[in-house]
């Protein structure tokens, strides 16, 4: 128990005192994860978007393959994706194996299924009428879409939320695609299990509560926002 | 003359359903139209169409002389004329003001001339109060006159109301009746409307389109009644209930429904009926008495709601009134067999 302490303890001065290799693995890891989410959501929102209004054979294959998908395990994704990067691999000429790019990519294939998945739920439970009101009062097929999106705003921000909470977290892509550099690749995961190895827990208690805070702050926001909605209706 | 809509052959199906089939319909231009029929007769779908919302599974439909192409940009232009106002309007999680705003956005009308209609628009519907309120805090006859001044706000060149006052309290259907009367009166502008109020239908139409299972069945076909025929002396009877039976043409015995021509119902008071040597009367209430067209519209309690129609003359020589027992008769070829 003294253990535990004596590390929080430490953990918590590190923290106050601005110890700059701790916010530099946090600043590698927010910039991962948030280029990772920005670009899953470019992704996926539209893709989830099509998927949920269109009539196409197919679709409810389509619905099942992305719920699949959702459970892809990090590992498989972190091995696929080196295949691809690894010098051998068709496309090892970009050289991004062992980068922050790297990272992104793998992270972009596991939080797109996660992202078009809540989109496709979040637009089907909008009500039909707002496209035919949109449709009736003049609105354009992209003018209509935005009217939807914008009534399935939280639902699709819930799930940007959610996509952003699975890539911090995650540690098998992070670790078997950027190779977890000490200033360069290595993010929080990567760097909490490093530390466990090594028996030094305080760097590995500080950025689990730096993990453990960026996690609460999320969903702050999401129930801050959700809460005003809710005000409104 | 030239008509706004011309439909020829246009049928809608759902699955393997025909929710409408219209041979031939023509509206004419800067007029009031009510459609009236029962639940599930088709009404909403041939608003859906009217307003390009939904395209018919066969069939032309004409608009302003031009064959619509149902191709998403053909179709941009003629929703820009054409809104249509649903039964159940629903508002954009905005303020009241950003909804009546929204077709003058999508307009590419800016800044203060867009919320200068629009706050002209709710002033018409006497929601300027609520201007800036969340639209979805709106009660339902508010949220449908915000739907109208939203519809208004566009400046179509026809607009659609499916059932208007359907499910409103009397002060927001005055106003919405109100509101209708007012656009009619406006040069250019086309009503077309569902409604169940026949009453409602006479005040502010001077068309008026009878639907009954996706087809349109002439002026009177509020008359449908359901029926079983038997066949029984050698005739086919339809029995609409103990003691009101017609005789049909012919039929496959069965449930069936029964139109009654409405100028072939005869009405008799008590001293009348006592001397006519016709034996088939059924005992009745006169309810409601309405002038439609020059003519007099006569709603008659006889277990069923039944209508007949006499001419003015008749009316007052008849000496009929609101809330007389009567008893009512039918010509012999009064009833004929719909489905």
């Amino acid at each position: 128990m003294d253990f535990l302490t004596q590390s929080l303890a430490e953990a918590l001065g590190m923290l106050v005192s601005l110890d700059p290799e701790l916010y530099f693995i946090v600043w590698v890891s927010l910039k991962v994860s948030v280029m990772s989410t920005i670009v899953a959501s470019a992704l996926g929102v539209p893709l989830g978007f099509f998927i949920a209004v269109r009539r196409f054979r197919g679709k409810r294959a389509v619905i099942t393959l992305l719920n699949t998908l959702l459970a892809l395990p990090t590992v498989v994704i972190g091995l696929f994706v080196y295949a691809m990067l690894s010098r051998q691999g068709v496309l090892g000429h970009w050289g991004v194996l062992y980068t922050p790019t790297a990272i992104v990519i793998g992270q972009v294939i596991l939080i797109l299924p996660w992202v078009a998945s809540f989109t496709v739920s979040a637009v089907s439970r909008i009500d039909e009428r707002y496209r035919q009101t949109a449709m009736t009062l003049g609105a354009g097929p992209v003018q209509v879409a935005l009217a939807i999106i914008r009534e399935a705003r939280f639902g699709i921000l819930g799930a940007v939320i959610a996509a952003f909470g699975r890539v911090i977290a995650e540690i098998g892509i992070a670790m078997m695609l950027g190779g977890n550099i000490k200033g360069f690749t290595r993010t929080m995961t990567t760097a909490m299990a490093l530390e466990h190895n090594k028996g030094e827990f305080v760097l590995a208690v500080a950025l689990g509560i730096v993990l453990l805070a960026v996690s609460l702050a999320m969903n702050i926001v999401l129930q801050a926002v959700q809460g005003r909605y809710g005000e409104d209706r | 003359m030239s008509m706004l809509y011309a439909f020829t052959g246009v049928e809608m199906r759902h699955e393997s359903r025909k929710a409408l089939e219209i041979a031939h319909l023509a509206l004419p231009p800067e007029s009031a139209c009510a459609l009236l029929g029962p639940n599930g007769s088709g009404k909403t779908t041939l608003l859906h169409i009217l307003a390009f919302l939904t395209p018919p599974s066969s069939g032309e439909v004409r608009f302003m002389d031009e064959p619509v192409s149902w191709c998403e940009k053909s179709l941009l232009p003629l929703r820009r004329k054409v809104v249509l106002v649903n039964q159940h309007p629903i508002m954009f999680s905005a303020t009241v003001l950003d909804n009546v705003a929204y077709g003058l956005k999508m307009r590419g009308i800016r800044g203060a001339k867009r919320k200068r209609i629009a706050m002209e628009c709710l002033e018409r519907v006497g929601m300027t109060d609520h201007a800036g309120r969340p639209a979805h805090r709106l009660s339902g006859g508010e949220t449908r006159r915000v739907a109208i001044a939203r519809a208004l706000a566009c400046r179509p060149e026809v607009m659609l109301f499916d059932e208007p006052t359907a499910s409103v309290d009397v002060e927001n259907q005055a106003v919405i009746e109100s509101v209708i009367r007012d656009i009619r009166a406006e040069k250019g502008i086309t009503i077309i409307f569902s409604t169940h109020k026949r009453l409602e239908a006479a005040r502010l139409s001077e068309n008026k389109i009878f639907m009954f299972e996706g087809k349109l069945t002439g002026p009177g076909g509020e008359n449908l009644l359901s029926g079983t025929i038997v066949h029984r002396d050698k005739r086919d009877i339809c029995v609409i209930r103990d003691n009101f039976e017609l005789d049909v043409p012919s039929g496959q015995p069965g449930q069936c429904r029964v139109f009654i021509r409405p100028e072939a119902v005869q009405i008799y008071s008590l001293e009348q009926a006592a001397k006519t040597s016709s034996n088939n009367l059924v005992a009745g209430s006169v309810l409601q008495m309405t002038s439609e067209g020059g003519h007099i519209k006569i709603l008659l309690d006889v277990g069923v709601p039944l209508r007949t129609i006499m001419t003015r003359q008749e009316a007052v020589e008849s000496g009929i009134f609101v809330g007389d027992e009567v008893m009512v008769g039918f010509a012999p070829d009064a009833a004929q067999i719909r489905s």
